[in-house]
């Protein structure tokens, strides 16, 4: 038999879904504990959609995406400060990343690609050493606290505090993840409309080769930038439910290791396929999780003991990945075979 | 194109050249490798900045326009060495080249606006890639194109953006002969029928003179000769640089 794409790509990623939940169950972790690590994966899924876009799809190299939801938090956050709404804060953190974005894009991405790398991973890291010090705005290293979290009241009493509670899990993390989910499912059917586009397909002609894009009469410094900063948004709305989510905005949620994050997930999900980014997510961040837990037998014992060991064995099993699919647990393996 | 120049470092790889052609007209570019042709062409379409010198397309000076801005004013040019988009099919590659897409556009994109107009340019496409030989080929990966069929996407892709001026980068080199003949029928169809004028480079001389209206001979990044297929038959100055006694 065979499938559409369509189907083999959810295939792929419920048996994903399927293999992590059920191997945490396995374990005998609780809901609470499924529930966080859920939060993990669609946070990091919805973060990775911008870089599936701007990367997979155009080619553009954003090494800053952490940056984008450092904006996105410090907005609720300092919305917050200032006693402004709630949801003004939202929009605000949108607007500035598409800003920053372009203020980004407009004197790099004339240049040769690489300048775009190297002046997004130098904004990201500017930014947070910004929220550091700048402590009239930011608070500095302690941060912002105390903002509204959006929800809070409504999932924590009535109908959604009991439903929790029959499934044993804290019924706003709950709400959190119902809001993730939310989010990231409605970023990902905006950004594939966007994707199966002519808009898209000029996008996939500029990764290509961007020469004949403009030979064909294609703007592509238009587009390049108007990816650049579409991607920026499901940044900056990973970085608003992280600030939710955690009930905190410090700066040291934003370093870079952040975007390698996402880098290796859209990779390990497969590039060219927005829904490598929710694939990637699932594993990247379901290993990370099992890690944690999974206690090793024998000599290998150590192996589970200390942080640094446990991602060891995350990098191991994820060399192992990319060995047995090259294109990503939802790439196109031709695509592989025409690579630059 | 008036005193059109380029150097590289000390090469002088397109020397004060003035080159016109008129609407519908057909003109050759011949001349010995490292002429400068591909450069001249690259500063034409605006690939490449002019150190100096001008040009002109149906009257309005376009020097220094970005190739995007000339190709949306119908001038299509071809690469020497066929550039595939790789990892798009075949059929995506000669949709994309289509002019005026509503759907290019962030928001009518979101909102699926643009399907019917995307109907005709398939429909469009998928003549272009029949009369080029390619429609089988419609949705493989342009990556898996031999080269001879690469130059003949090229060819589609140029076709597609309905342009004034095609500048046609040996558009015969590495195509079987047979295609080859049918490829110089089309653009005395697409002459006739569109009226759009041709500048072609190639190395297969004889064709050149057969076809084109016009001749011009390039040598070391300067014109030599500009003339009427026959004069330039008989012209010495091109049978020396072609023989490399210049
Ligand atoms: N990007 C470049 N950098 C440096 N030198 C270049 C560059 N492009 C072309 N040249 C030089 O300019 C000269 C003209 O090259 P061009 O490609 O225009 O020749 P051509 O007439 O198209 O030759 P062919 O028939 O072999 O295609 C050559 O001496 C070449 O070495
Ligand atoms: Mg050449």
């Amino acid at each position: 038999m065979k499938l559409g794409r369509d189907a083999r790509d959810g295939l792929v990623l419920l048996a994903a879904v399927l293999a992590v939940f059920g191997a945490f169950a396995a374990l005998g972790l609780g809901t609470g504990y499924m529930v966080n690590a859920g939060i993990l994966i669609a946070l990091f899924a919805l973060f990775s959609l911008g870089l599936a876009l701007q990367f997979g799809q155009a080619g553009l190299v954003n090494f800053g995406q952490v940056g984008f939801a450092a904006i996105g938090a410090y907005a609720v956050g300092i919305a917050h400060l200032q006693g402004w709404p709630m949801g003004w804060g939202v929009l605000l953190g949108l607007a500035a990343a598409a800003l920053f974005a372009a203020l980004l894009g407009i004197p790099t991405l004339r240049l040769r690609e690489d300048y775009l790398a190297i002046v997004t991973i130098g904004f990201a890291e500017i930014l947070r050493i910004v929220a550091t010090s700048e402590v009239w705005l930011t608070q500095g290293p302690l941060g912002i606290r105390g903002f509204p979290r959006p929800g809070l009241e409504w999932a924590t009493q009535g109908a959604w505090a009991s439903f929790a509670a029959r499934l044993g899990a804290n019924p706003y993390p709950l709400f959190v993840l119902a809001l993730a989910l939310l989010l990231t499912g409605l970023s990902y059917a905006a950004l594939a409309l966007l994707v199966r586009s002519p808009w898209g397909r000029v996008l996939k002609a500029i990764r290509e080769d961007e020469g004949v894009a403009e030979a064909l009469g294609k703007d592509t410094f238009r587009f390049k930038l108007q990816a650049l900063a579409i991607g920026a948004l499901p940044g900056a709305l990973f970085g608003m439910l992280f600030a939710w989510a955690y009930a905190q905005v410090v700066p040291d949620n934003f370093t870079t290791i952040n975007t390698f994050y996402a880098v290796i997930i859209v990779v390990l999900g497969g590039l060219g396929n927005l829904r490598g980014a929710l694939a990637g997510s699932v594993v990247l961040w379901g290993l990370i999780s099992l890690a944690q837990v999974v206690k090793l037998p024998g000599p290998l014992a150590f192996l589970s003991q200390a942080g640094p060991a446990q991602y060891l064995v995350v990098g191991l099993v994820l060399i192992a990945l990319m060995m047995f699919r090259p294109q990503g647990l939802v790439g196109r393996r031709e695509e592989m075979l025409f690579g630059k | 194109m008036r005193g059109l120049a380029k150097a590289f470092g000390g090469v002088r790889a397109v020397d004060a050249v003035d080159l016109d052609v008129g609407p519908g007209e057909m003109v050759g570019l011949i001349g010995p490798n490292g002429a400068g042709k591909t450069t001249l062409f690259d500063l034409v379409a605006g690939a490449l900045p002019a150190d100096a010198g001008s040009v002109r397309l149906r009257g309005e000076d376009v020097t220094g326009k970005p190739a995007h801005d000339l190709a949306q004013r119908g001038l299509a040019r071809t690469f020497q060495i066929a550039r595939a988009l790789a990892r798009m099919t075949v059929l995506e590659n000669v949709c994309l080249a289509a002019p005026g897409q509503h759907g290019e556009r962030v928001l009518p994109a979101m909102l699926r606006t643009w399907t019917g107009q995307e109907r005709e340019v398939e429909a469009r496409a998928r003549e272009t890639l029949e009369f080029l030989g390619l429609q089988e080929h419609a949705d493989a990966y342009a990556g898996s194109l031999s080269g001879g069929q690469r130059k003949l996407l090229e060819l589609g892709r140029a076709m597609m953006l309905k342009p004034r001026l095609m500048l046609l980068d040996e558009p015969l080199a590495g195509v079987n002969p047979v295609l080859a003949q049918r490829i110089l029928e089309r653009i005395a169809a697409i002459r006739a029928l569109q009226g759009c004028a041709f500048l072609v480079i190639e190395h297969d001389v004889e064709s050149v003179l057969r076809t084109c209206d016009r001749v011009a001979v390039m040598a070391h990044g300067k014109k030599i000769a500009d003339a009427a297929p026959d004069d330039i038959r008989v012209d010495r100055s091109v049978l020396e640089a072609y023989l490399g006694a210049a």
